[in-house]
C-alpha cells in the first residue's frame, strides 16, 4: 500500500450532503403528513368512500276496500354487459344467443347486436325484464351460452288493473305514474311522493379504483323510512264502471273528453274520478314521447267556462239577499238590452217564455231571467257584481279546493272590485260566462249546496299506512236552510223539465241537478278574429240519495259534437244528465248508499215553501 | 494451520498463516453491526410492507393467491442474506480480480436486453432479461454494482492522477459512458440518475478536479434536458411533478395517490395492514416504486421517518467505514456502495414526497423485486466485509500520499509518475 489517495474531507462533505437531503425529505414528509394532513386526508376519504342511497320499496296504492291493488312495485331486471371482457367473436355469439332468448327482431335485434359487439366496458342492453325472462337468461349464463352479462334488479311500478277503455289502466289520470328515478309524476303518485317513496337508506362504503365496493366496509348513515301504503277513497268497481260509461259517452258524443267525479258531499271523499280518454300508465314512456298532455287530469288541472250550472249560484245569491224565492215571478223576454242599448243578451233559444216562477227560470235555464235577478242583487251594477262575485268566492271558486292530487289549478274569476263589471258582464256571469272553473270545484260547491252548507275538502286518500286520514271539517258557507232550498230547487229542475225527467230520474231515489251548456270561443277561428266553435261543453252536476242527497256527481263532456245544431237545441247522443243517470245507477249498484255516512239533516220535504216571500217581480 | 486469537484494542485479530506467503496477516474484527441491523431491519420492513401492499391486489389477480408477490420476495431475501453472509466473509480485495470481467459481463447483459426475444418491458422502461427458465433479472442492477467495483479499483490504481484531465476526467467518462448510455437507451432514467450520481460521488471522493466536476455537471445537465425532451412520457412526468392536480386522473394520478396515502397516515399511521390506497388498488406500483407511501400511510410520519433514519445510519456508518478502511480501494468501494444505496433511497423517497419527478426506481431492501433486493444485500455484504478491517486513524497506511514531496501526489511507478521538471528547477 502506497498510501491513500481518497479524500477524507470530501467523504465528510458527501456525508453532510446525505444528512441535509434526509432532513429535507423528513421536512417534506412532515409537510404532507402533518401540515397538509386534514385537507389531503379529506380528499383521500372522499375518493375511497362511496355514498349511495338504497331506495325504500315504494308503497302500494289500494282502493277504498284496502284489498284491490291499483299500483304496486315489483322487481324487474336490467341486462347489462361488459363486451370489453370478451373476444370479438364471442361477443357476436352472445348477442345472437340473447336475441334468441329475448325474442327480438328487426331494429331491436340490430341495436342489441351493435351494443354487444362494441368495445365498451359497460353497456345496458335492455331493461324491465320480467322474472321469467331473467331466469331464462340466468340459465343461459349457467350453461355458458351467455357470458359477460349481468342482471340487476330494479324497482318497477306496475298498474295491474285494466281501465274502462281499451289500452288503459284503471284510474290512470288519478294515479299518475312513477318515472325511472322513482319520482311520482301527476296524480296521487306525485302528491304523495314522499309518503309513498319513504326515505332512502343512506350507506357509505369503501370502494376501490374500479368502483367496486370493498366487502364489509359499508356503514349505514341513515336507516331510511319504508314507503307507506295508501288506501284511496276510490271504489275500484265504481271507478271501472265510471270509465266504461265515460268511454261510451265520449265516443257517442264525439267529444274531446268526458270527465266525471263521484263524491260524498258530506266528507269530500271521492268515490270515483275519471276522464275519457285515459292512458296506459304501464307504458307512460311512449305517451310521454307522443302526447304528454294525455297525463293531465282535467278534473283538477284544466279550467273551462261552466255555463248554466252557475245559475245555481245566481239563485243562491238571490235567495240569500232575499231578492227572489222559488215562486217569484219573472218575465222571460227572450232577450235583454243592456248598457244603455249597446248590447243585448239572449236566451239560448232566443224565445220568450213569458211570466215564470223563478224555479222554472232555473229549470228551463232562462238566461234572461237569471240575468234579471243578478242585475237586481244589490243597488246598481257595482253592488250586484260584488254580491255575485262574493257568492262565487264563498263557494270556493277562484281558490284551490285542496284536493290531494297534483297540479290543481284555482280557476279564473274577474274581481269586480279591481275592474268593475259592465251590465253585460254581470248578466253573463249570472249564467256562468266569463268565469273559468274546474270540475272538482263545481262538485265541491254543489256538495256545499246540498250537504247543509258546509264547504268540504275533497280528497282521494282514505288512509296512509295503518292510519286513517282524518276528515277535515269544512266551514259553513251557507245556512242549512239555504242548502235545503237549493237542494229542492235542483230537485225541481230535474222533475219540472220533461226531457230531464225522462233521462235523469231513478225510481226509488231522489235526484236533483242542474245542466250547463256552454259555447266555446276559439280565438284562432275566422283568421284570428275568433269565433264560436261548433262544439259545446256540456255539464251536469247532480245529487242522488234515498231522501237526502248521498252522492254528488259532476259530469263534464268537453267539445262534444251535437247531433243537430239549432238555436238553443244542441242534442247529444248521450246527454250529460243521461250520463249522470248511468253513473248514478252504477254507483247505486256498487256502493251501498244506505251505509254511506249519515247526516244530521232530516230529509227535505219535496215541496218546501220558501222561507221568505219577496214581493219583487221581475218584468 | 493454527489460529491464535487475541484481543487488541477491542478488535478481534485473527492471524492466519498463508501457505503461499507464509506471513500475510489480515487484521479482522466484527463487522459494523449498525449497518447489519439497519439492513436487516429495512429488509424485514420491506417483506412486511410488500405483503401488506400487495396481498389484496394479488388475491384479486389471476392466481387468487395473496402471497403471489411476497412469496418470491421472501425467497429473494433469503438468497440475498446468503449472498450478504458470503460477501461479508470474503476478502473484498478479491473483487479487484473480478472487477474487469464483472464490468464486461454487465455491459454484455445490458446489450442483451435489446435482443427482443430475451427481454420484457415493465412500465414503459426498466427492461428485464429473461433467459430460459431462470428468473428474470434486471441487468441495470448488475451494472450498478459492477461499475462501483470497477471504478473503486480503477481510482485506487490511478491514484492522484485522477485529478488530471486525460488520465482522470476523460478516462472516467470513457469508463462510465457505456453503461450510462445503455441504461439511458433502455430507457430507464431513474437508474441512470442513480448510476451517474454514484459514479460522480466516487469520482469526487477519489480526488477529481473540482473544475472538471463543475464542467461535467454542466454537460450532464444539458444531457438530461436533451433526453427528457426526446421522451414524451418523461415530459409528462415533469408536468405531473410541477402540478399533479392539473390532471389528477391522468399523469398526476400516481403522485396524488402517493400524497393521499401519506396524508391518510398522518403522524402515527393507520396501522399495519390498514392501508386503504394499496389494498383498495388506488395507488399504482404500491409494492415497489411507491412502497414508501404505503409505509407512510400505515406507520405515519414516525414510521416513514424511521426508514429515512435507517438509510442515514447506513450512510453515516458507510462513510465511517470508508474513512477508516485499510486501503484506498476499500475506502472508495465503501463510499461507492454507501452512495449508491443512499442516493437510490433518497431519490425514491423524494419521488413519493413530490420533490423530484417520477423516475420508477426501487427503494433498496424494501421494494418488491428480486434483482434489486438480492444485489443490494450482496453490496451490503461487501460493505460489511470492509467494515471488518477498519483501522484506527493515524496508522501508517493512511499517511499522506505524497510523503513530504510537497505536491500532494503519491510516489507512483511508471513514466507518468511525476513531472521531471520539478527536479530540474534547481530547488534541491
Amino acid at each position: 500500500m502506497l498510501g491513500r489517495t481518497d479524500s477524507p474531507r470530501r467523504l465528510l462533505a458527501v456525508l453532510a450532503v446525505f444528512v441535509l437531503v434526509s432532513v429535507s425529505l423528513v421536512g417534506r414528509l412532515a409537510w404532507w403528513q402533518v401540515i397538509q394532513h386534514d385537507q389531503l386526508a379529506a380528499a383521500a376519504r372522499a375518493q375511497i368512500s362511496l355514498r349511495y342511497e338504497q331506495p325504500s320499496r315504494r308503497g302500494t296504492i289500494y282502493d277504498r276496500s284496502g284489498t284491490v291493488v291499483l299500483a304496486t312495485t315489483v322487481d324487474r331486471y336490467r341486462l347489462a354487459a361488459t363486451p370489453a371482457d370478451l373476444a370479438p367473436t364471442r361477443r357476436a355469439e352472445v348477442a345472437d344467443a340473447l336475441i334468441a332468448l329475448l325474442g327480438l327482431t328487426g331494429d331491436d335485434a340490430a341495436s342489441l347486436t351493435a351494443r354487444m359487439t362494441s368495445d365498451r366496458a359497460y353497456v345496458v342492453l335492455t331493461r324491465d325484464l320480467d322474472d321469467g325472462t331473467a331466469s331464462r337468461i340466468r340459465a343461459a349464463m349457467a350453461a355458458k351460452t351467455v357470458q359477460g352479462v349481468a342482471l340487476d334488479a330494479e324497482p318497477f311500478r306496475v298498474y295491474p288493473l285494466a281501465g274502462g277503455a281499451p289500452g288503459t289502466t284503471l284510474a290512470a289520470k288519478l294515479l299518475g305514474f312513477v318515472n325511472r328515478d322513482g319520482v311520482g309524476q301527476y296524480g296521487v303518485e306525485q302528491s304523495y311522493q314522499s309518503t309513498l317513496a319513504g326515505q332512502p337508506r343512506v350507506v357509505v362504503a369503501e370502494r376501490d379504483a374500479s368502483n367496486n365496493l370493498v366487502p364489509d366496509t359499508s356503514q349505514i348513515l341513515q336507516p331510511g323510512v319504508t314507503g307507506q301504503d295508501l288506501r284511496l277513497t276510490i271504489d275500484a268497481g265504481l271507478q271501472l264502471s265510471l270509465e266504461q260509461e265515460l268511454l261510451a259517452a265520449g265516443v257517442a258524443d264525439r267529444a274531446a273528453s268526458a270527465s266525471a267525479v263521484v263524491m260524498d258531499p258530506y266528507t269530500g271523499e271521492v268515490y270515483g274520478e275519471a276522464t275519457y280518454p285515459s292512458y296506459d300508465a304501464n307504458d307512460y314512456r311512449a305517451i310521454a314521447a307522443k302526447d304528454p298532455a294525455a297525463f293531465i287530469d282535467p278534473v283538477v288541472s284544466s279550467v273551462y267556462e261552466p255555463g248554466s250550472v252557475f245559475k245555481m249560484f245566481t239563485a243562491l245569491a238571490g235567495y240569500e239577499n232575499n231578492r227572489v224565492n222559488a215562486q217569484t215571478l219573472i218575465r222571460d223576454t227572450g232577450s235583454l238590452s243592456l248598457d244603455g242599448g249597446r248590447i243585448r243578451i239572449f236566451d239560448s233559444d232566443k224565445r220568450a217564455m213569458g211570466w215564470l216562477p223563478f224555479e222554472d227560470v232555473i229549470a228551463f235555464s232562462r238566461n234572461v231571467g237569471a240575468a234579471k235577478v243578478a242585475l237586481k242583487l244589490g243597488k246598481g251594477t257595482g253592488q250586484s257584481s260584488a254580491i255575485l262575485a262574493d257568492t262565487w268566492e264563498k263557494m270556493g271558486f277562484g281558490s284551490l279546493t285542496g284536493i290531494d292530487l297534483a297540479d290543481e289549478v284555482p280557476g279564473i274569476l274577474r274581481d269586480p272590485t279591481i275592474k268593475p263589471w259592465a251590465q253585460v258582464d254581470l248578466a253573463n256571469a249570472a249564467f256562468g260566462q266569463g268565469v273559468a272553473v274546474t270540475p272538482i270545484q263545481l262538485a265541491t260547491a254543489y256538495s256545499a249546496l246540498v250537504n247543509g252548507g258546509v264547504l268540504v275538502k275533497p280528497h282521494v286518500v282514505a288512509g296512509v299506512g295503518d292510519r286513517e286520514q282524518a276528515t277535515e271539517a269544512g266551514s259553513q258557507v251557507i245556512s242549512a236552510d239555504m242548502s235545503r232550498q237549493m237542494t229542492d230547487l235542483m230537485y225541481h229542475v230535474v222533475h219540472r223539465v220533461p226531457w230531464y225527467r225522462d233521462k235523469t230520474v231513478i225510481s226509488g231515489y231522489r235526484v236533483g241537478g242542474k245542466t250547463g251548456t256552454a259555447q266555446i270561443w276559439d280565438p284562432r277561428l275566422n283568421g284570428g278574429r275568433g269565433g264560436w266553435k261548433s262544439t259545446y261543453n256540456h255539464t251536469f252536476i247532480g245529487w242522488i240519495g234515498k231522501g237526502k242527497p248521498r252522492l254528488v256527481i259532476a259530469v263534464t263532456i268537453r267539445e262534444a259534437q251535437p247531433l243537430v245544431i239549432r238555436q238553443g237545441f244542441v242534442p247529444l247522443a248521450v246527454e250529460s244528465y243521461e250520463l249522470f243517470r248511468r253513473i248514478a245507477t252504477d254507483a247505486i249498484s256498487t256502493l251501498d248508499l244506505s251505509t254511506l255516512p249519515p247526516t244530521n239533516r232530516p230529509p227535505a220535504a219535496p215541496a218546501a215553501s220558501p222561507s221568505s216571500n219577496p214581493s219583487t217581480a221581475y218584468p | 494451520m493454527t489460529a491464535v486469537v487475541a484481543r487488541i484494542s477491542g478488535a478481534t485479530v485473527v492471524r492466519r498463516h498463508s501457505r503461499a506467503t507464509g506471513s500475510l496477516q489480515r487484521e479482522r474484527h466484527q463487522p459494523d453491526y449498525a449497518i447489519l441491523i439497519a439492513v436487516v431491519a429495512l429488509t424485514a420492513i420491506g417483506v412486511l410492507m410488500v405483503y401488506s401492499s400487495s396481498a389484496i391486489k394479488a388475491y384479486l389477480g389471476k392466481t387468487n393467491d395473496s402471497f403471489a408477490v411476497v412469496g418470491p420476495q421472501v425467497v429473494w431475501a433469503v438468497l440475498g442474506f446468503v449472498a450478504m453472509g458470503v460477501m461479508t466473509r470474503v476478502d473484498y480485495r478479491y473483487l479487484r480480480l473480478i472487477s474487469v470481467p464483472a464490468y464486461v459481463v454487465a455491459l454484455v447483459l445490458l446489450v442483451l436486453v435489446f435482443v427482443p426475444s430475451l427481454n420484457y418491458v415493465v412500465g414503459g422502461s426498466a427492461r428485464f432479461l429473461q433467459v430460459g427458465p431462470l428468473p428474470a433479472v434486471h441487468p441495470a442492477e448488475i451494472g450498478k454494482i459492477a461499475l462501483v467495483i470497477y471504478l473503486a479499483h480503477w481510482f485506487a490504481k490511478t491514484g492522484t492522477r485522477v485529478g488530471s484531465f486525460w488520465r482522470g476526467t476523460l478516462a472516467f467518462l470513457v469508463i462510465v459512458a457505456p453503461i450510462v448510455m445503455l441504461v439511458v437507451a433502455e430507457p430507464d432514467l431513474g437508474t441512470t440518475a442513480v448510476i451517474t450520481l454514484t459514479a460522480l460521488t466516487m469520482f469526487f471522493v477519489a480526488g477529481a478536479s473540482l473544475s472538471h466536476l463543475v464542467g461535467l455537471g454542466g454537460i450532464g445537465l444539458m444531457g438530461v434536458v436533451t433526453v427528457i425532451a426526446s421522451h414524451p412520457y418523461q415530459l409528462d412526468r415533469i408536468r405531473a411533478f410541477l402540478d399533479p392536480w392539473k390532471d389528477p386522473l391522468g399523469i398526476g394520478h400516481q403522485t396524488i395517490q402517493g400524497l393521499l396515502a401519506l396524508a391518510l397516515g398522518g403522524m402515527f399511521g393507520a396501522g399495519l395492514g390498514e392501508s386503504r390506497l394499496a389494498g383498495g388498488l388506488f395507488l399504482p406500483n404500491a409494492s415497489n416504486d411507491f412502497i414508501f407511501a404505503i409505509i407512510g400511510e400505515e406507520f405515519g410520519l414516525l414510521g416513514a421517518g424511521l426508514v429515512i433514519l435507517l438509510f442515514v445510519v447506513i450512510g453515516y456508518q458507510g462513510v465511517r467505514t470508508a474513512l477508516s478502511a485499510p486501503d484506498t480501494f476499500g475506502s472508495l468501494l465503501a463510499a461507492g456502495i454507501t452512495a449508491w444505496l443512499c442516493i437510490q433511497a433518497f431519490i425514491n423517497i423524494a419521488v413519493v414526497v413530490a420533490l423530484v419527478p417520477i423516475t420508477g426506481i426501487t427503494l433498496p431492501f424494501v421494494s418488491a423485486g428480486g434483482s434489486s433486493l438480492s444485489i443490494s444485500l450482496a453490496a451490503a455484504g461487501i460493505l460489511l466485509s470492509i467494515s471488518r478491517e477498519t483501522v484506527e486513524r493515524g496508522t501508517w497506511n493512511d499517511a499522506s500520499a505524497d510523503r513530504g514531496r510537497g505536491h500532494g501526489r503519491a510516489h507512483l511507478p511508471g513514466p507518468g509518475r511525476r513531472p521531471v521538471s520539478q527536479r530540474s528547477s534547481g530547488r534541491a
